[in-house]
């Protein structure tokens, strides 16, 4: 598009009274040529945005800079008539909170700070070419792995939505573990009735459901493609057969813990068994002794069974659901036997919210008996009985307690796969097999003795680059990491739901299975719009390789959080655009800089960087460009700036999507062209990382290292270089770190390349 | 995305498929966004003058203990750039009428004395004469009758508080450049038709001065847990320190009463759920300030269920905290020295203790805000919104805090199921794509 | 190491504190806010918490020999605070009362007290006894003069009045020394004669009752009543030996020092009856659904007071159709108060010396075996 650059000045918010916005206006005219350049006091107001609209209408402008507030602002505003999307760009220069509210008036450096983001400004809007929608063939069909209460409630709730299902479970018939279950909690309003769970219902209404197909006995062999085209490859039996689907549901659930690690709590005594061989029990029949085959007298339970306990081997989260559960279960006991004796013995009872009632309720029992201790061991006792020994408890000496039967309440393990181990498992496979050299081979035989168990574990069988199946979070469950968004997934269009991705009985599973399908039935919309998933929802733009100059290093297949790029046999990148959520670490991956988005390239950046103006060595001007995150970094500066906090005025800010998309190349562009040092401002990294893109400004962190060997070899002293981990909130501290760093480069001295 | 009195955004004139999601919060932003996302158009109302609900007063989340603004602004972000969104604040339902995928909503605006012309400049705040209590600070520190709620607040424009005005004065209409200031608005009465409705009014902590026993109100040096985010937020009342209040000291030892009103008959009879988490949480904060304080909590149970257990134990075991079995059940002041003398049983060493502390945090419990809500949502015991017992499809889901007492994750993922049942609604009959709603 | 303990259910035991007054045991969910609003709960003997759960869990024996139990005096703070309404204070009392029936002698007199269905066997045996000393004048008329002594000589009943005291002194005798071996063999081993002057004074000035927030009469209503009785009794004891050796010749002058005393006394305990009465009735809700064995014994004390002093106006005002009915009513009702007194909540008084006594100096955290027991457990944490 050839661009007719318009720049638009606003003049109020105290901008004029700070900077010389005429000078500002000349740059525009003489540096850049702008045919139009407007100023005006009040430009968010009616009489300036009239101004802009009508110089479009008119045709006369299509590349619009908009120097005045920040761009997190007025954004309704500056959002003009859709049908201008196609044909126009736009950019916003923030003078205000980055320029006027946080630096001197009328001084020499806050004006060069103004005329350099104006600069910057306007180059990325010449850099920046307009997005449009590319359509795709995209399906409206759903697949749904696994078939017990989240897998059903999932395929019912598209189906209802008006999307079609494929239903996919390996067992024999539909249910799951809820299909077992005599009775479910009281899950609902008065939560004191244990309730028919109402699953064969269930089955029923999907069986029969005109837009669910539903393959049990299955198998996934394959699962090829992206959102909006998935090709899914199924066997039950002899022939495989595919089904396209836009978005997978995975509610493959959990499988209990195997209890036969518990032979301290009297695993393997025959009077002593797991709460869900009791379910199975209490369902089938009258409960009895397995020993004696005679009706119980007096259960004990054994609350977190293996669970809440850090030893290795068992789980250390809590379940969430075994106390509800004991609760019900003594209930089947009390029906079946009305002088009973039932114990429970706990760490501590967790019936969150209205659950509580139903802890009141069975606790009324004359004969149910509770007690907070610690079970320190089950046996045998006199007259073949199992005493069960509790420590720590609420009387202060220890307890013996003869009973029946001993139920274990253990807890539950998802049943994920988890890709990125069998990826991994998978690579040093085949690097034992090249045997390269021995130790070569002797590191890899150590990695697959490490990562044997996820052996042939595979459940979607992604043909994704990054492994065969989503990436798991903690403790083997495919959850995400962000509070803010707990369907955040790694493999668009792909959402984990139910037991799979965290702890929950059946009332929050069949939740969150509209939750899943909810973000699943939202990728196919966008995808269809050929728009991003969150969190850039909406982003047209999708990065473009220009594969003639790719040397198949693989970095951007590895680096891309999503698996969005694949390779083919020669390792040349293929990428999925559906997959890609727009963040740009491959662009900062790139070491020959193929990659790119019409509105955001390597050189594009490297472009505003060239448009700094430099003061020489003399001026003892130093110049700092600061990358920062435009979702945490940005706005908290942007925070600075409202408190009309104060910090050094030699800082050029450049907005980066995420650190990750930082190509290393503009720090040395930078350097080479005179400036003094470059900070790099991202989300903090590590375990509770906080970047929206998973690894970006770790990523980052990483590149710095090869950064400081391109400084060795231009003779700079590294500490030129820093990187900052910033949390949005952090605006208080900020002007500090801005300042210590420009106060570390003064005594460094200027870049000794200025000038050149 | 469209707010009060701006043109954009349909008052639900389209498709008739409108979803109407009652309140802001966190809870209700989600719902929203997700619909959106997936399509459909949105209405958003909310009481007060901004977005972000309970959760933009937090300092952190548990577990991960990571600021909420980071998770809001993108959320924002994603208002901003989507046009199916519009957003009412200050406003609320008067009345709810119809039948399931074809309601007559009547939503009453308040006046914001504010236009869209309001640039955020700041000349006002610095003429205006009157004080108010700042309620996003729960009270606790002053603002102007004239203000931002706070510094990211969205929509991003002042509000009055008129009731604060002095008679007669308009200092902040003659000073503002940009006419952005109307002391004359009225309030305005808008009717929408809408196919759904999500009830997502959230929570308020339980009013702990009804706890006679645990001396809120009584003792200076007995604060609450929703005090505590504030005064450890770095746009908090005290910049981000927790203090006495009786005298601005740091406090060298801090307990944490938990079930403050929670699990008892004579309060709140449920669990509220976070409280466990957030006083672990809390716990972080005062160990951050104060590597030497010492930190107590007291509890019946200790409640962090699924992946919140790895929470509890990291938080202890890499913090000196001394959990107690024993619900406190006296709080007293010594006159003396400020000191809050608290009385408990230590349950499992079988000993009554007596015990001294600078600060006390009272960790109250959640109340569901279902006052004025329409008479076709259902009520539990307990006064949540009950969305299992109608057999009848309404149409209206509550979801989050209202619905029951979560922590912000689970409320999140609840309310992007809860916008799948709306949804439903308003594709129509169970089988219609949604792309004939488009 | 902590003697363990071996835990049976006595599910009797549990359905009885259920029957009789502490039917919400099963709600307590072990806060222990009880304990901690408590007054009189000491830091080094916490209850009711550890008395509920145990009761819950129907260990019978450890409570039966637990002096905290004794130590409340069931003021009903614990009770109103309690999150659960599992009414501890309520729990308290129903244990008491199981533990005077444990160790009532002759044992079956515990349980016929304690239960409602023998109300008129037990209102009849007094009747019987007074029935059969009474003087059944052969002639026809009236009684010569006004003197009950025409209808009950005093020789008769001081016999009668003496030999059941004996009796009875000897029933409580009993049942103390049982308590008393149970609460040794439990670890208490304050010095019981030395403590008793120390104890009597404190429960002679109420120091605990007064402690009580929730409910103010009940102070001075139990202290009136227990004032008043003890006047009574000492009082009543120096007539009966004063008219034996001949020295006093009852009726006394309504003006003679000893007559003005005791109706002084009658008055205190009158009014006191009615102050507690009351309070039961006003709380019934806040509180205590009063239970039969507290009704019974409060109802018999407060007639035997009421009919006391009617017979006395009676007298006074010569009407001899109602004197002498009134009287014999108001004789069963002391009677009775006297025969039942080991047995009913009279026993009360006995008990909790006792306890009080034998915990007076040998304090200890918690009943010694268990002390060291949660000892133990502190180092299991620690490993």
């Amino acid at each position: 598009m050839d661009k007719r650059l318009g720049v638009y000045i606003c003049s109020g918010c105290s901008i004029g009274e700070s900077v010389d916005v005429a000078k500002l206006e000349k740059i525009a005219g003489s540096e850049y040529k702008a045919p139009v350049c407007r100023t005006h006091p009040f430009l968010c107001g009616e009489e300036g945005l009239a101004l802009l609209r009508e110089d479009l209408q008119q045709g006369t402008v299509n590349a619009v800079v908009v120097a005045a507030c920040s761009p997190r602002v007025k954004t309704a505003e500056f959002r003009f008539d859709p049908k201008f999307d196609t044909q126009m760009v736009l950019d916003r220069v923030n003078l205000r909170e980055q320029v006027a509210w946080c630096h001197k008036p009328n001084d020499e450096d806050t004006q060069m700070l103004a005329e350099d983001s104006l600069r910057m400004g306007i180059v990325r809007a010449q850099k920046m070419e307009p997005l449009e929608t590319v359509p795709g063939e995209i399906s409206r069909a759903l697949l749904v792995v696994g078939g017990g209460v989240t897998g059903l409630s999932a395929a019912l709730e598209a189906a209802n939505t008006g999307f079609d299902v494929v239903l996919v479970e390996k067992q024999a018939q539909l249910g799951g573990f809820a299909a077992a279950m005599k009775k479910d909690i009281p899950r609902g309003a008065p939560y004191t009735q244990a309730r028919m769970d109402g699953v064969s219902e269930r089955i029923q209404a999907v069986t029969s459901h005109p837009r669910i197909k539903v393959h049990c006995s299955t198998k996934i062999v394959k699962t090829d493609g992206q959102p909006g085209m998935f090709d899914v490859t199924l066997q039950n039996g002899s022939d495989p057969f595919v089904h396209r689907v836009g978005a997978i549901v995975m509610a493959t659930g959990w499988k209990p813990y195997d209890a036969t690690k518990l032979t301290a709590l009297g695993y393997g005594l025959p009077d002593v068994i797991t709460n869900l061989e009791f379910e199975e029990m209490a369902a089938a029949g009258p409960i009895i002794r397995p020993s004696t085959g005679q009706p119980v007298e007096s259960v004990l339970f054994v609350q977190c069974a293996g669970s809440r306990d850090s030893e290795p081997g068992h789980l250390p989260y809590c379940s969430s659901t075994c106390c509800m559960n004991t609760l019900k279960q003594t209930e089947y006991i009390r029906e079946q036997n009305s002088n009973a004796q039932v114990f429970v013995i706990y760490k501590d009872i967790v019936t969150p919210g209205q659950y509580e009632k139903y802890y009141q309720k069975v606790q009324e029992q004359p004969l149910n008996f509770f007690m907070k201790g610690n079970v320190t061991s089950v046996g045998k006792g006199d007259n073949d009985r199992v005493v069960v020994n509790v420590d720590n408890n609420l009387l202060g000496s220890p307890m013996r307690i003869p009973v029946d039967l001993v139920v274990l309440a253990t807890g539950m393990v998802p049943n994920s796969a988890d890709g990125l181990a069998i990826r991994t498992l998978h690579d040093a496979g085949l690097k034992v097999l090249r045997n390269e050299s021995d130790e070569q081979r002797q590191a890899a035989e150590k990695v697959v003795e490490q990562y044997k168990h996820h052996e042939g574990t595979e459940i979607l069988n992604l043909t994704y680059r990054q492994g065969p199946d989503l990436p798991v979070l903690r403790d083997g469950f495919s959850d995400s990491n962000f509070i803010c968004f707990p369907y955040e997934t790694l493999r668009t269009g792909i959402y984990a739901a139910g037991a799979v991705r965290a702890p929950m009985d059946s009332a929050l599973a069949e939740e969150d299975a509209c939750g899943a399908v909810m973000k699943a039935i939202q990728s196919i919309e966008l995808a269809t719009r050929g728009q991003a998933v969150h969190p850039r929802a909406g982003d047209l733009s999708f990065p473009s390789f220009f594969l003639q100059r790719c040397t198949s290093c693989k970095r951007c297949t590895e680096e891309c959080p999503f698996g969005s790029i694949d390779e083919d046999a020669k390792g040349t990148p293929q990428f999925n655009q559906y997959r890609c959520r727009r963040c740009g670490i491959c662009m900062g991956a790139c070491p020959e800089r193929i990659i790119s988005f019409k509105n955001y390239s390597v050189d594009m950046i490297a472009g505003m960087l060239k448009a700094i103006e430099v003061p020489d060595e003399t001026e003892d001007k130093p110049r700092i460009v600061i990358f920062a995150c435009e979702n945490d970094a940005y706005p908290a500066i942007d925070m600075a700036g409202m408190r009309h906090a104060n910090y050094d005025a030699s800082v050029r800010i450049i907005p980066l999507r995420c650190l990750g998309s930082m190509n290393i190349v503009w720090i040395a562009d930078a350097l080479s062209r005179g400036i003094d040092g470059v900070m790099l401002m991202g989300c903090k990294f590590g375990e509770d990382y906080q970047c929206h893109f998973l690894r970006g400004s770790e990523l980052a962190d990483r590149r710095l290292v090869n950064v400081k060997d391109t400084l060795n070899r231009l003779q700079l002293e590294g500490d030129r270089i820093q990187l900052v981990q910033l949390a949005i909130d952090e605006c208080a501290r900020l002007p500090q770190v801005i300042d210590d760093f420009v106060g570390k480069l003064r005594q460094l001295g200027p870049n000794p390349y200025k000038g050149f | 995305m469209a707010t009060n009195g701006s043109k954009e955004g349909n008052g639900g004139n389209g498709n008739g498929g409108l979803i109407l999601v009652i309140g802001g919060g966190i809870a209700g932003m989600t719902a929203a966004l997700e619909a959106a996302e997936a399509g459909c158009e949105v209405v958003l109302v909310e009481k007060s003058a901004y977005l972000g609900g309970r959760v933009a007063r937090f300092h952190q989340y548990f577990p991960k203990l990571c600021p909420p603004a980071c998770g809001v602004e993108i959320n924002l972000k994603r208002l901003k750039n989507n046009r199916q969104v519009t957003i009412l604040t200050q406003a609320e339902v008067e009345s709810l009428r119809g039948t399931p995928g074809d309601y007559e909503a009547v939503i009453n605006l308040a006046p914001r004395y504010v236009t869209d012309a309001c640039t955020l400049c700041g000349e006002c705040l610095k003429v205006c004469p009157a004080d108010v209590a700042d309620e996003f600070n729960y009270s606790l520190s002053k603002t102007k009758a004239i203000h931002l709620p706070h510094a990211m607040a969205f929509p991003a424009k002042y509000a009055v508080e008129r009731s604060a005005c002095p008679e007669s004065c308009h200092a902040c209409v003659d000073v503002c450049a940009y006419r952005a200031i109307d002391l004359m608005q009225k309030a305005e009465k808008k009717t929408l038709r809408v196919a759904s409705v999500i009830v997502a009014t959230g929570w308020a902590p339980y009013d702990a001065a009804k706890i006679e026993n645990l001396g809120f109100g009584r003792c200076a040096n007995v604060v609450t847990n929703v005090m505590v985010e504030r005064f450890a937020a770095a746009n908090g009342p005290t910049a981000g320190k927790i203090l006495r209040p009786s005298d601005g000291k740091e406090p060298r030892s801090v307990a944490f009463v938990q079930c403050a009103g929670s699990r008892d008959q004579n309060h709140l009879p449920y669990c509220s759920a976070v409280c466990c988490s957030a006083s672990l949480k809390h716990a972080t904060y005062v160990r951050k300030l104060y590597p030497e304080a010492e930190i107590t909590i007291f509890y019946i149970d200790l409640r962090t269920p699924g992946n919140l257990q790895n929470f509890y134990a990291k938080v202890t075991a890499e913090n000196k905290i001394e959990l107690i079995k024993g619900k406190v059940g006296k709080v007293e002041e010594d006159p003396a020295t400020r000191e809050v003398v608290v009385t408990v049983e230590d349950v499992l060493h079988g000993t009554k203790i007596k015990r001294n502390y600078d600060l006390v945090v009272l960790a109250t419990g959640m109340v569901p805000q279902t006052g004025g809500l329409p008479a076709v949502v259902d009520l539990d015991e307990f006064g949540f919104v009950n969305n299992m017992n109608t057999n009848v499809n309404t149409g209206v889901y509550g979801t989050g805090c209202v619905k029951r007492p979560a922590e912000v994750s689970g409320t999140i993922r609840d309310a992007t199921g809860v916008a799948l049942k709306a949804l439903q609604i308003t594709v129509g009959a169970t089988h219609l794509g949604v792309e004939q709603h488009g | 190491m902590a003697s363990t303990l071996l835990v049976q259910p006595d599910t009797k035991f549990i359905r009885d504190v259920m029957q009789s007054g502490g039917g919400d045991l099963k709600k307590c969910y072990q806060c222990a806010t009880c304990t901690s609003v408590c007054e009189l709960s000491t830091e080094s003997r916490p209850f009711p918490r550890k008395q509920m759960v145990e009761a819950q869990w129907g260990l019978k024996q450890p409570l039966m020999a637990d002096p905290a139990v004794w130590l409340c005096h069931n003021c009903g703070d614990c009770t109103a605070k309690c999150p659960r309404d599992a009414r501890p204070g309520q729990v308290m009392g129903a244990i008491r009362g199981e533990v005077i029936k444990q160790y009532a002698f002759p044992r079956f007199m515990g349980t016929l007290v304690s239960s409602p269905g023998a109300l008129p066997l037990l209102l009849a045996l007094p009747v019987v006894i007074l029935l059969a000393i009474a003087v059944w004048p052969v002639h026809a008329g009236p009684l010569p003069g006004w003197e009950f002594a025409f209808m009950f000589p005093q020789a008769r009943l001081e016999t009668l009045f003496f030999t059941v005291g004996t009796l009875v002194g000897f029933a409580f005798a009993v049942g103390a020394v049982r308590f008393l071996w149970a609460l040794r063999a439990s670890g208490a081993d304050g010095p019981i004669l030395p403590a008793l002057a120390p104890v009597l004074t404190e429960i002679a000035t109420h120091r605990k009752f007064s402690k009580c927030t929730i409910d103010k009469n009940r102070y001075p209503g139990h202290l009136l009543v227990f004032s008043g009785f003890v006047g009574l009794g000492v009082v009543g004891t120096v007539i009966g030996i004063g008219t034996m050796l001949g020295v006093m010749h009852t009726p006394l002058p309504t003006f003679s020092p000893f007559k003005v005393f005791a109706n002084a006394c009658a008055l205190l305990a009158f009014v006191g009856a009615m102050l507690l009465i009351a309070s039961r009735i006003k709380n019934r809700e806040a509180r205590t659904a009063s239970t039969y064995f507290d009704w019974f014994f409060l109802l018999v004390l407060a007639n035997a007071v009421i009919t006391g002093i009617l017979s006395e106006a009676l007298r006074l005002a010569q009407n001899q159709a109602w004197m002498y009915p009134v009287y014999f009513v108001h004789l069963t009702m002391i009677l009775a108060l006297f025969l039942y007194a080991p047995y009913s909540k009279f026993a009360h008084l006995v008990y909790r010396t006792v306890a009080l006594a034998a915990t007076w100096e040998g304090r200890k955290p918690l009943i010694a075996t268990q002390d060291s027991g949660s000892k133990e457990t502190l180092a299991d944490d620690r490993s």
